[in-house]
């Protein structure tokens, strides 16, 4: 898997990958949706498929001693490594805002607060579980598998604006809010895991 | 041992069906797959290569199989495709780091060596190449990682004819020893008299021969008397000969 890391890192990645790491940070604009920081996250994801394709990664790949499922699952450890180093930004930044600016409020969506990490790592298991099925369905058709998770995502972010009408201790400060972080984890690890097998599968019968 | 056995591949897409499809590589031979564009030479390399899923058929590199294990295949073979159109704005020093990780055999002297003899400049990224050094490249990686048996999908197309003639000698110099195959496919006969042990002559999807240079030769020679004329006479459905043992 390092071997498969480091092709990642010095071949496949394209740098707006890297550079939207940081769109976590996003949590610090006032009144903002934050899911929608993590949406940028998946769409430096989208650039590196689009990359992948456009230098012809599975005819470089060809030429490695990997299984199809050796190739899917190193995008997945790409992919799962930035969306964590993403939320790890994202968290650092709750924190920061929190101490510049104590009490500061949210009018479009969940307060910058562990809930809103919480709906930020279902927003990235929605990409996660909807994106890479459909990718590797062909193995290149990453506009329309990009452009399906985005409808999965928008509703997530609806959720997000509307969640803090019918939940008002997902604003502010809540221990309970801890719980929709765990629940997010949880979501976004299980989503994940079964995306991988499923894609795995799938690039298994395409034709490349 | 062959280097390489496929048995009945089929695979079906509209407009054209690859129909068992079986020939086979013995070692330190070189073998030529040989038809006219369209003619299936492609489909059947990317089936040997798994990036085509056939319908039917198994495929057998050095004995083992390629679907159950693929990667342990892969270490024995090379692969050209087409020219190499793999990240044209990375230098060959950076494609040459990462290919080399993954390659538990892989001789950096090997590698040198295939550069120098070559001419292969590491500072150079791939679309500086020419599209016979882009097969340089490739067969210096294979050489690289010790692959006995190079698959290449029309490695001198496009190639004036001294490149041509560069590439098919170091493709004779490769298997003189034995200790490597090579499959080429080409619609380039010429090429192929110059340098292949067997023929596999492939036409609409089916193998219509799989004999030694000579023998498929003999077996048409009513269509004519070199593999350009054998050819074009059978794409033009001349029967003559055909169905001679």
């Amino acid at each position: 898997m390092g071997a498969m890391l480091r092709k990642e890192v010095r071949l496949t990645a394209h740098p707006m990958t890297f550079l939207l790491v940081f769109g976590g940070a996003m949590v610090l604009i006032p009144n903002y949706p934050y899911t929608v920081a993590f949406f940028y996250v998946t769409l430096g994801l989208f650039f590196r498929f689009v990359n992948a394709r456009d230098q012809r990664d599975f005819t470089f790949c060809m030429l490695l001693p990997l299984r199809r499922r050796d190739v899917v699952r190193g995008a997945f450890a790409f992919s799962v490594a930035v969306e964590a180093a993403a939320v790890l930004v994202a968290g650092a930044a709750v924190w920061l805002g929190a101490a510049l600016a104590p009490g500061r409020t949210n009018g479009a969506g969940v307060d910058a607060n562990a809930a809103a990490i919480g709906f930020g790592l279902v927003v990235l298991a929605v990409f996660n579980g909807t994106f890479f099925p459909a990718y590797y369905r062909t193995g290149y058709r990453v506009g329309a598998a990009f452009a399906r998770a985005c409808v999965g995502m928008a509703l997530v972010a609806a959720l997000d604006v509307v969640a803090p009408h019918l939940v008002p201790w997902l604003d502010g400060r809540d221990p309970r809010q801890l719980a929709v972080l765990a629940a997010g984890a949880a979501v976004y690890a299980a989503v994940t895991l079964r995306s991988c097998r499923v894609s795995a599968a799938r690039f298994e019968r395409a034709d490349l | 041992m062959n280097a390489l056995e496929a048995c009945g591949l089929c695979k079906a897409y509209p407009g054209f069906r690859l129909e068992d499809v079986s020939f086979s590589v013995p070692e330190g031979a070189v073998v030529g797959m040989v038809g006219r564009n369209g003619a299936g030479k492609s489909t059947t390399l990317k089936s040997l290569l798994g990036l085509v899923r056939p319908d039917a058929g198994e495929v057998r590199f050095f004995g083992r199989d390629l679907l159950r294990e693929g990667p342990a295949c892969r270490q024995q073979i090379g692969v050209a495709l087409g020219e190499a159109g793999f990240y044209p704005k990375k230098k060959l020093k950076t494609l040459t780091a990462v290919a080399a990780r993954f390659f538990p055999d892989w001789d950096d002297g090997t590698y040198r060596r295939c550069c120098r003899d070559f001419g292969l400049d590491g500072e150079k990224t791939v679309d500086q190449l020419s599209a016979g050094m882009r097969v340089k490249y490739q067969l210096a990686l294979a050489m690289s990682h010790g692959a006995r048996l190079l698959i290449l999908d029309e490695p001198t197309s496009g190639l004036d004819p001294v490149s041509r003639d560069e590439l098919v000698a170091l493709f004779r110099a490769l298997a003189r020893d034995g200790a490597c195959s090579i499959l080429f496919s080409t619609h380039i006969t010429s090429d192929l008299e110059k340098c292949a042990d067997r023929i596999v002559l492939i036409r609409a999807g089916r193998v219509l021969c799989d004999d030694t240079l000579d023998g498929c030769l003999r077996r048409f020679a009513g269509l004519g008397s070199t593999l350009e004329e054998i050819l074009i006479s059978v794409e033009r459905g001349d029967s003559r000969g055909s169905d001679a043992p």
